[in-house]
């Protein structure tokens, strides 16, 4: 019995700490597992207690090769004023059309009427809102990202040198993580912008085509591509 | 005991799906991902559509096209003696160009084409607003040199030389070097401007020939631009060089592009182009013919002709 009982008696501080490294382990990974679970449970449930993850938007546009159309034949340069100018209301074009619209759903009016110029504003209003403007997609839940290789200006300035249009050739490309899965929006074309009649420099016309894919974005698809045909 | 056994379970459980995971993912990564079978739906890509907002007018308008015959350079107030009023209808996507011969005789008295010399543009719009009873919006003028500039800047128009139905029937003056086989080709400057003041080869018709030939070459023109495709970025340039050998009346830069991007959508083989019907006048005049009042109220009214 003695002999029996010996080894367990003197092998008990190994199973405690055994038990505890148990202990140890089961807190780090259940922990997280349980949380895990809260987590989407109550992201489930919705209502009040909708998703509250804090954005991390990426926006990252840069300016591409210049060119300057002149009235006078003497010629002219793209100013660097005019490229940042451009390339700011590009980006808030990007935040307001495509990031606001993506994580709340629709588009924050106020910002839009300091991107567009009052009859492109009004064109809005129209069937070409959905080519412009990314509302009505499936709320993103993660980090939203916004690029473009870097985007050609063209100017056209009068015979004082003043640039009165530029052209700015894009390819929006935006990805953002919604509850359904990845979604993405591609748009191609030119905006044309003007300046205001405070300089400000604001879009004023547009070519656009826009494609969208992943989960909650085929409304009306025309078109099914394949992993081949899209290439991603 | 029990609870022993079920805090190991509950510590082995996830951590064998630890471990499986990361067996599957290393397998992925050394065999790569799985073949998806060719045709089969990875994901849907809707096309969401086009769009295309240009800012130009939304009403039907009136443009006047005015070629002077000054060789000045910087001078825009000889003669004007290529007279085309274009009428676009942005709803429909619809012109026509209604063409009046030089001699033709003005409300106001006397040769329409004086009016460009003795007041510009202004007075030749207020002439031809009487004459067809519309309201021209906007009015440009070249002259030779602008004229054969721009279209060497432009790259040449395409055209089909229409064949002589007059006289000996052939493309032969030596007035304005217009010497042309019919058929398609491309003119440089100095051939479009030849081909456009050409009238002594048209013995009995002349003037009124050569304005229906004057709007043959506009057309080509915009059939010719129309079909590099030049989109927005590409009109910035074109207007640019339009701005540079021209004159206007209420037309900013950024009208001409605005109109000009909108003019690329218009389909060239769907413009009327017409001569304004005209008869023997006092002296060498031409008089508005029978029939001009009907035409002017189908140009007026919507600026595109449906009934002639």
């Amino acid at each position: 019995m003695a002999n029996r009982s010996s080894p367990a008696r003197t092998a008990r501080p190994g199973r405690k700490k055994s038990s505890r490294r148990g202990l140890i382990i089961m807190v780090v990974v259940i922990g997280p597992i349980i949380g895990l679970g809260v987590y989407l449970l109550l992201g489930l449930m919705g209502g009040s207690t909708e998703p509250t993850y804090s954005a991390s938007e990426s926006v990252n546009l840069a300016a591409g090769p210049t060119a300057m159309n002149t009235v006078s034949f003497a010629g002219g340069t793209f100013s660097p004023d005019v490229s940042a100018a451009v390339m700011t209301t590009l980006g808030e074009y990007a935040e307001s059309a495509m990031v606001t619209p993506l994580r709340k759903g629709k588009p924050a009016s106020a910002a839009l009427a300091n991107v567009f110029d009052a009859p492109a504003l009004a064109r809005l209003s129209g069937p070409d809102r959905t080519v412009v403007l990314d509302e009505g997609l499936p709320r993103a839940v993660g980090k939203i990202d916004v690029s473009s290789p870097p985007i050609p200006l063209t100017g056209l300035a009068d015979a004082s040198g003043n640039t009165i249009l530029v052209s700015a050739d894009v390819k929006l490309t935006a990805k953002a993580r919604t509850e359904k899965g990845v979604i993405g929006v591609t748009r191609v074309g030119t905006f044309v912008l003007a300046p205001d009649a405070s300089g400000i420099w604001k879009i004023t016309g547009w070519t656009l085509t826009t494609d969208r894919r992943g989960p909650g974005t085929s409304v009306a698809p025309t078109t099914t591509g394949t992993k081949e045909s899209s290439g991603k | 005991m029990r609870l022993r056994i079920a805090l190991r379970l509950l510590v082995t459980i996830p951590l064998s799906g630890v471990v499986i995971a990361s067996i599957l993912s290393a397998g992925w990564l050394v065999l790569g991902s799985p073949t998806v079978a060719r045709g089969a739906t990875w994901f849907s890509i809707t096309k969401v559509g086009d769009s295309e907002f240009i800012g130009a007018p939304d009403q039907p308008f009136f443009t006047l096209v005015l070629g002077n015959d000054s060789r000045s350079i910087s001078e825009d107030t000889g003669l004007g003696d290529a007279i085309h009023v274009i009428g676009v209808n942005p709803a429909t996507g619809q012109a026509s160009i209604l063409n009046v011969p030089r001699d033709t005789e003005a409300p106001g008295g006397g040769k329409i084409n004086a009016f460009n010399s003795n007041g510009g543009l202004p007075a030749m719009v207020e002439q031809l607003n009487r004459m067809m009873g519309i309201e021209i919006k906007y009015a440009i003028t070249t002259n030779f040199t602008g004229f054969m500039a721009m279209v060497d800047e432009i790259g040449g128009i395409d055209i089909d030389v229409p064949p002589v139905t007059e006289g000996d029937g052939k493309w032969n003056d030596d007035n304005t070097g217009a010497f042309f086989e019919p058929g398609p080709q491309k003119f440089n400057g100095s051939q479009a401007l030849a081909f456009s003041r050409d009238r002594y080869d048209f013995e009995t018709t002349g003037d009124v020939t050569r304005s229906a030939n004057q709007a043959r070459l506009i057309i080509a023109a915009l059939a010719t631009l129309r079909a590099q495709n030049p989109g927005d970025t590409g009109t910035l340039k074109l207007a640019a060089t339009l701005a540079r050998h021209v004159t206007t009346q209420n037309l900013s830069l950024t009208e001409i592009y605005r109109l000009g991007r909108f003019a690329l959508t218009v389909d060239p083989t769907v413009i009327k182009n017409l001569t304004i019907p005209v008869g023997g006048g006092s002296g060498t005049n031409l008089s508005v013919g029978a029939g001009a009042s009907e035409l002017f109220s189908d140009f007026a009214d919507d600026a595109t002709l449906q009934n002639h």
